[in-house]
C-alpha cells in the first residue's frame, strides 16, 4: 500500500527557535480563522456561567444569581432522562454505522464505477436531492405512506388481506422508520466526501492492478478503501464527538410528536424542548455543558483509539 | 479493466435509488398544483384532480419583495461559503503541513470550539450589542463561517498532496500563500466544490438568521420570506375557522408548504450542473510521480 | 485649580440634583421617537400613514415622533431582543409567547407609577375591565395592560354546520347543558345520537366524519372545572367550581374525565371521530367543532344559539352555547390570559412617552388617532386628499373598508387588527361588527360579569415558579398518554393506558405537588 501522507514526518525536537520561524507562514495563515473564532466562538463562551445560574433576562448574565449545580440536578431526575439518553445515543450509534460508513462508502464505491456523465450526473443529482428538502416536507411524504386511513403502506396490506397498522401509534416499527427516513436524506450527501476521495486516486493503479490479475473487487479492496480511511476516521471522531446531538425535524416533526412513540422517539433535544418551561436558558445552558464535556471525552478517547491502530489519520 | 457485472450492479443500484428519490419529489412538485379544497376534502392525491397554481401565485403576488429577498439570498449564498473556503482553507493548509510546529495546539483551539458553545443569548448579545449585526445585510454573509469539521475535511484532503510539489513551489521562491492559491486549492477542486456546494446550500435553506437578527423586510433572505408567507397563511385560517364569514377560497396552506419546498430546492438542480463538472473524473493528483 | 473645577462640578451637580426631583411635570421639551413593536406584517401604504400619524400626534404630545417595527415574529424572538437590551417603547405581547416567563424575567416595566402620572385613561379603564387588567398585574403592580377586544367571557359552544340541523336534538342538549353546570352522560348520549343519524343519513358521501375532540375536551367536558396555574393547554390541576372548600385536583383522576374518554374511544369505533385525529385526518367532514374561551359579541338569534352566517347571507353554522350566565363564573385568575396585550419594555429609555402614549389611544380624545392607526386613510380625509390614497369610507352605518378585514394579510391595503393595539370600543364599527354588538359588550362588561358567581378561589394565582420543578415532572408523565386518551385513538384498550397515566403522574410527585398547592390555595383563602 502506498502511503502518500505526510504526517510521518516529524521535527527534531529541541529546535525551538528554528520552529517558530518555520512556523510563521503557517501562523499567519491560521490567523484568519482564529480571530474568527476568537470573536464568534470564544467571546460567547463566557455565557456558559449561564449553566450555573438562575438566569433573569432583566438582570443580565452577570446580574443573576449563582445557584451552583442545581440546573444539572434538575436535569439529572428526571424519570425519563435514561430512556433519552439511551435513544439518543442509540440513534446515533445507528446512523454513524449505517449512514456515516456503510452508505458513505458504498455508494460512493458504486458511484465511482460509473462511466457515463449523463448516468454520473443524474445519480449524483438524486443522492443530493433530498438533503435539500425540508422536514416538513418529508413529514407529509410520510405521512402519504404511513395514514392509518388513506396511506399507501395500509392500502397495500389490506390488499394482501392483511390488517392496517395503527402506525402512529406503535413504537416499535419507529428505530427502522426513522434510520430508514434519515438514509434517505443523509446517505447521498455522506458518501459525496468519500467520493471526493475517491477521485484524487490515480487511475494508473487501477490499471496496474487490473493488468497483474486483480479482479474489481479486489481493486477496490486494496486501492480505493484504504483511500477512504482518512474520511472514515473523521467520520468516526466527528461523529463522536457530537453523539448528543440530534437531527431535530427527524425526531420530532416526522413522528408527528405522537406521545405514545416517545419511547421509540424521544431524543434528548426534543425531550428539552418539550420538558423544559420557556426560557429556562439555565438549563439548556447547563445540558450544553454536560454535553459539551461528554463529548470532548469521547472524541480524545476515539483519536487515542485511532491513534493505536492508524496513527496517521488521528487528529492530534 | 472494468468489470462489466459490476457496473450493472452499480447502476442497478443508482438507479433505484433514483426511483426512491424522484418519486417522492414528483409527488410534492404534483401537490403543490393542487388544489387546497381537494386536500382537504379527499387527503393526499398523487394525482390532483384539479391543477390549482394558487399557492405559488401567493408566493409570487408581491414580485418587488420575492425580487429583493432573492437577491439577499444569491448575495449570501454566494458570499458566505467563499469566506469560508478562504478562513478555513487557509488553517486548513497551515495544519496540514508537518512543518508547522504548533499545529497540534491549534488543533485543540478549534476542537473547544465545536463542542463547547456560549448558547444562543450571549451569541446574539454580542453579535448585536456589540458587533452591530441587527437589521444589517452582513449578517447574511458573516456568521458560521469557521466550523471544525470544514477545517478537518481540507486539512486531511490538503495532507493527501504530495510534499514534493510544495517543496518545489517553494524552491521557486513561491510564498505559503501563492501555493495555497495556485497549487493546492486546483488540486482539491472536488473537496472545494463539495465544502462550497452544501455550505452555499445551508446557507440558502437556512431562515434562522432572518428570524433572529432582521425586521426589515427588505433584508429577508428568501427562505425566511417563504416562512413568512406560509406563517401568515396559516395564522389566517386560524382566524377565519372563528368567523368563516370571512373566508375567502380556500387559504392554500397545505399546498404552500409543499411549493415552498420546490421552490427550496430548486437552486440545487439549476446550480449542480455547474459543480458537477468538478465531481468528474480525471482530477488526478500525480504532476509529480513519488 | 483642580479643587476650584471639582467643587464647581459640585455644585453643580448638587443644582441638577434639586431641579431633577422637582415635580412630575410633563416635560416635553426633547425630542424622542417612540419605537413600538406590533405582531403583524407590514402592509401597503404604512409608511404613509405613519407618516401622517406623527403628523397629527404632535398636537396632543409634542416632540414625540412613532416608529411602528412590524413583526410577525415576536412570540420566538421576544427574550433574545430583551437580552439583547434592544431599546423598545411599547410592546405587543400575548399568546404567542410565555408572558408568565416573560414576566419572571423581569423584561416588563412595572405600570403602576406610570398609570398613576400619565394614564387617567387607563385608570379609568382598570376600573371598567377590573377583571380583564387582573390578568395583567402580579402582586397588585400591573404589568401588562389588556388590549380590550371582542371577547367578553370565557365560556364554551358546540358548533355544527347548518345542513345537519335536522338531526340535532336542539331543544334537549341546550336543556341537558343550561340545566347541569357539568357535562353529564346524557349529554353525551345525545351528542351521539345526532353523529349517528348524521352519519346514516349518507349526506357525507364519503361516510369520513368527525368532530374535533381536542377542543371538544377543552370546551365541552371540562365544563364546571376552573383549571388553576395555567391556561388551559397542559393543565390538569383544577377545582370544581361550586366547591366552596376550592380544593384543588387533578382533572385527569374525576369521573368527568374517566367519563369522556370511555366515551372517545367508542365514538372512534363507530366512526365519529377519525382515528387518526391526531395525525392529520385530511378528507373528514368536521361535523362538530367547539372553542373553548371565546364569547363573541354575543347576540343570540333564539335563546342560547347563535347563527354565523356565510358570504351567502344565509347561515353556514348554528352555535350552541353550552352556558347560561347562571353556569358562568369568575374564578381563578391566569396572568395573560386575555391574550392581548401592550407592555412597556423594561429597555425603554422614555417610559413617560410611552405611557402618554398608550394613555392617548385609549382616550376619547385619541379616538381618532387610534382609528388612523387602524384602518388607515378615510376617503374625504385630508390625508387622502394629500396622499393620494384612502382605505375606508364612513357611512352613516360603519366604516366601509376596502379589502380590510379584521385580520387582514401582507397583501390587504393597510390595515392593523384592533386587537393588536388597543379598545375596540374605540374603534369605527365596521361591517364585520354587528349592529347592536357594541352596546351589548358594553352592557355585558358593566352589569353582567361582574354579577356572575364567584368561586371560592377567585382572583387565586399560585406561585407557579415554586413548583416549577414537580410540575414539569408530572406534566411530561402525562403528556404521553393524555392526548392519545382524549383523542379516542387506543380503541378499546384505553383503561390500561390511563393506569399507565395514573401510576406515571404519581410516580413523578403528583401527590406532593397537590399538597403544596392546596396549601397555597388555604392560604389564599384565608386572607380574603
Amino acid at each position: 500500500m502506498i502511503s502518500r501522507d505526510n504526517s510521518q514526518v516529524h521535527l527534531k525536537r529541541g529546535m525551538g527557535a528554528v520552529r517558530f520561524k518555520q512556523s510563521i507562514p503557517y501562523i499567519l495563515l491560521s490567523l484568519p480563522a482564529m480571530i474568527y473564532l476568537a470573536i464568534f466562538n470564544y467571546w460567547p463562551m463566557f455565557g456558559i456561567v449561564l449553566a450555573f445560574k438562575d438566569y433573569k433576562i432583566a438582570h443580565g448574565i452577570f446580574g443573576s444569581r449563582w445557584v451552583g449545580l442545581k440546573n444539572f440536578e434538575y436535569f439529572f431526575t428526571t424519570n425519563d432522562l435514561a430512556r433519552v439518553l439511551g435513544n439518543t445515543i442509540l440513534y446515533n450509534l445507528v446512523f454513524l454505522v449505517v449512514i456515516g460508513l456503510f452508505f458513505g462508502m458504498f455508494f460512493a464505491l458504486i458511484l465511482y464505477e460509473i462511466r457515463s456523465k449523463f448516468f454520473n450526473k443524474l445519480y449524483q443529482t438524486a443522492m443530493l436531492l433530498p438533503f435539500f428538502l425540508s422536514y416538513v416536507i418529508i413529514t407529509a411524504i410520510t405521512y402519504m405512506f404511513l395514514s392509518p386511513s388513506s396511506g399507501f403502506l395500509n392500502t397495500v396490506l389490506q390488499a394482501f388481506g392483511a390488517s392496517p397498522i395503527k402506525w402512529y401509534n406503535e413504537p416499535v416499527y419507529w428505530p427502522f422508520i426513522l434510520v430508514f427516513v434519515e438514509s434517505w436524506k443523509q446517505a447521498g450527501f455522506a458518501s459525496l466526501y468519500f467520493y471526493s476521495a475517491l477521485l484524487s486516486i490515480d487511475t494508473s493503479l487501477f490499471e496496474a492492478a487490473s493488468l497483474d490479475g486483480a479482479s474489481r473487487i479486489r481493486q477496490i479492496w486494496h486501492i480505493s478503501l484504504p483511500e477512504l480511511r482518512p474520511m472514515a476516521c473523521i467520520t468516526i471522531i466527528m461523529r463522536l464527538g457530537s453523539i448528543f446531538g440530534s437531527d431535530f425535524g427527524l425526531f420530532y416533526q416526522i413522528p408527528m410528536d405522537q406521545a405514545t412513540l416517545y419511547p421509540a422517539t424521544d431524543v434528548l433535544s426534543t425531550y428539552m424542548l418539550r420538558g423544559l418551561q420557556d426560557g429556562s436558558f439555565g438549563t439548556t445552558a447547563a445540558i450544553g455543558t454536560f454535553t459539551g464535556v461528554v463529548g470532548l471525552i469521547l472524541v480524545l478517547g476515539s483519536n487515542a483509539i485511532i491513534k493505536k491502530i492508524s496513527p496517521e489519520n488521528s487528529m492530534f | 479493466m472494468q468489470s462489466k457485472k459490476f457496473t450493472a450492479f452499480s447502476h442497478i443500484i443508482l438507479m433505484l435509488n433514483c426511483i426512491v428519490v424522484f418519486v417522492p419529489i414528483f409527488i410534492v412538485v404534483m401537490l403543490s398544483v393542487s388544489n387546497e379544497q381537494d386536500i382537504l376534502d379527499y387527503g393526499y392525491k398523487v394525482i390532483p384532480m384539479h391543477i390549482d397554481f394558487s399557492a405559488y401565485k401567493l408566493i409570487f403576488e408581491d414580485m418587488t419583495a420575492v425580487a429583493k429577498a432573492t437577491g439577499v439570498s444569491l448575495f449570501s449564498s454566494i458570499l458566505s461559503p467563499t469566506f469560508v473556503i478562504i478562513l478555513c482553507g487557509t488553517i486548513g493548509y497551515a495544519l496540514s503541513q508537518p512543518r508547522f510546529a504548533y499545529r497540534k495546539h491549534v488543533m485543540k483551539y478549534i476542537l473547544v470550539t465545536m463542542l463547547f458553545s456560549g448558547g444562543l443569548i450571549p451569541t446574539y448579545i454580542i453579535n448585536t450589542q456589540y458587533l452591530g449585526l441587527y437589521n444589517n445585510i452582513l449578517v447574511h454573509a458573516v456568521l458560521g463561517l469557521v466550523s471544525g469539521t470544514n477545517i478537518i475535511l481540507l486539512k486531511t484532503f490538503f495532507s493527501q498532496i504530495p510534499t514534493s510539489l510544495i517543496e518545489a513551489a517553494e524552491i521557486d521562491g513561491a510564498s505559503q500563500k501563492r501555493i495555497f492559491v495556485s497549487i493546492i486549492l486546483p488540486m482539491s477542486k472536488p473537496i472545494v466544490a463539495s465544502i462550497f456546494f452544501s455550505g452555499m446550500l445551508g446557507h440558502w435553506n437556512d431562515y434562522s438568521r432572518s428570524l433572529y437578527y432582521i425586521s426589515d423586510k427588505d433584508l429577508f433572505d428568501l427562505q425566511y420570506f417563504l416562512q413568512n408567507a406560509l406563517q401568515s397563511a396559516s395564522f389566517l385560517k386560524e382566524t377565519y375557522a372563528n368567523n368563516p364569514s370571512f373566508a375567502n377560497d380556500a387559504i392554500p396552506v397545505e399546498t404552500l408548504k409543499f411549493a415552498l419546498s420546490i421552490i427550496s430546492c430548486l437552486p440545487v438542480l439549476l446550480v449542480f450542473p455547474y459543480i458537477q463538472k468538478y465531481y468528474s473524473k480525471g482530477v488526478a493528483v500525480g504532476a509529480v510521480k513519488e | 485649580m483642580l479643587k476650584k473645577s471639582l467643587s464647581l462640578l459640585l455644585a453643580v451637580c448638587m443644582v441638577a440634583f434639586v431641579f431633577a426631583g422637582c415635580g412630575k411635570k410633563v416635560d416635553t421639551s426633547k425630542e424622542v421617537t417612540l419605537k413600538w413593536i406590533l405582531f403583524n406584517a407590514e402592509q401597503q401604504d404604512a409608511d404613509v400613514v405613519e407618516k401622517e400619524f406623527n403628523k397629527q400626534l404632535e398636537k396632543f404630545i409634542p416632540n414625540t415622533k412613532l416608529d411602528i417595527v412590524f413583526d410577525t415574529g415576536i412570540g420566538s424572538k421576544w427574550s433574545m431582543l430583551m437580552a439583547a437590551k434592544e431599546e423598545y417603547d411599547i410592546a405587543w405581547t400575548g399568546y404567542t409567547l410565555g408572558m408568565s416567563g416573560a414576566l419572571n424575567d423581569g423584561t416588563y416595566m412595572p405600570l403602576n407609577d406610570l398609570v398613576k402620572d400619565y394614564g387617567p385613561a387607563i385608570e379609568k379603564e382598570m376600573k371598567e375591565y377590573a377583571d380583564s387588567y387582573s390578568t395583567g398585574m402580579d402582586d397588585g403592580e400591573l404589568y401588562a395592560i389588556p388590549n380590550q377586544q371582542p371577547i367578553l367571557h370565557q365560556t364554551s359552544y358546540f358548533r355544527i354546520p347548518a345542513e345537519f340541523i335536522e338531526y340535532f336534538p336542539k331543544a334537549d342538549f341546550l336543556k341537558e347543558c343550561h340545566s347541569n353546570y357539568k357535562t353529564t352522560e346524557k349529554t353525551y348520549q345525545l351528542l351521539e345520537d345526532y353523529f349517528s343519524k348524521v352519519k346514516a343519513s349518507g349526506k357525507v358521501a364519503s361516510g369520513k366524519i368527525t368532530i374535533d375532540p381536542l377542543n371538544f375536551f377543552k370546551a365541552v367536558v371540562t365544563r364546571g372545572y376552573d383549571f388553576v396555574g395555567t391556561s388551559m393547554g397542559g393543565a390538569w390541576l383544577c377545582y370544581d367550581v361550586r366547591d366552596n372548600s376550592g380544593k384543588i385536583v387533578n382533572f385527569m383522576q374525576t369521573d368527568a374525565y374517566k367519563l369522556y374518554i370511555k366515551y372517545a374511544a367508542d365514538w372512534v369505533e363507530k366512526g365519529y371521530i377519525a382515528q387518526d385525529y391526531l395525525v392529520g385526518a385530511n378528507g373528514y367532514k368536521e361535523i362538530g367543532t367547539c372553542n373553548v374561551t371565546e364569547m363573541w359579541y354575543g347576540l343570540d338569534e333564539e335563546e342560547g344559539v347563535r347563527y354565523q352566517y356565510g358570504k351567502d347571507g344565509k347561515v353556514e353554522y348554528y352555535q350552541f352555547l353550552t352556558d347560561t350566565t347562571d353556569n358562568m363564573y369568575n374564578g381563578a385568575s391566569i396572568f395573560g390570559s386575555e391574550k392581548t396585550y401592550t407592555v412597556i419594555p423594561y429597555t425603554s429609555q422614555n417610559p413617560e412617552r410611552a405611557m402618554m402614549l398608550i394613555n392617548l389611544l385609549r382616550s376619547e380624545e385619541g379616538a381618532d388617532l387610534l382609528n388612523l392607526m387602524i384602518y388607515g386613510f378615510e376617503k374625504n380625509s385630508d390625508a387622502a386628499k394629500e396622499y393620494g390614497t384612502y382605505h375606508y369610507t364612513l357611512t352613516d352605518d360603519c366604516a366601509q373598508g376596502i379589502d380590510y378585514t379584521i385580520q387582514p394579510s401582507s397583501t390587504s391595503i393597510y390595515g392593523i387588527p384592533h386587537w393588536v393595539v388597543g379598545n375596540v370600543f374605540l374603534c369605527y364599527r365596521t361591517p364585520n361588527i354587528l349592529e347592536g354588538q357594541s352596546e351589548y359588550a358594553k352592557d355585558f362588561i358593566a352589569n353582567v360579569k361582574p354579577s356572575l358567581t364567584k368561586t371560592a378561589l377567585y382572583g387565586f394565582r399560585p406561585d407557579m415558579e415554586a413548583l416549577s420543578l414537580q410540575t414539569s415532572r408530572v406534566s411530561s408523565a402525562l403528556s404521553e398518554y393524555h392526548s392519545t386518551l382524549i383523542a379516542g385513538s387506543l380503541g378499546k384498550n384505553y383503561m390500561a393506558s390511563y393506569n399507565a397515566m395514573i401510576d406515571k403522574m404519581n410516580t413523578a410527585g403528583l401527590e406532593d405537588l397537590l399538597e403544596a398547592i392546596n396549601k397555597q390555595a388555604k392560604d389564599y383563602m384565608s386572607k380574603k
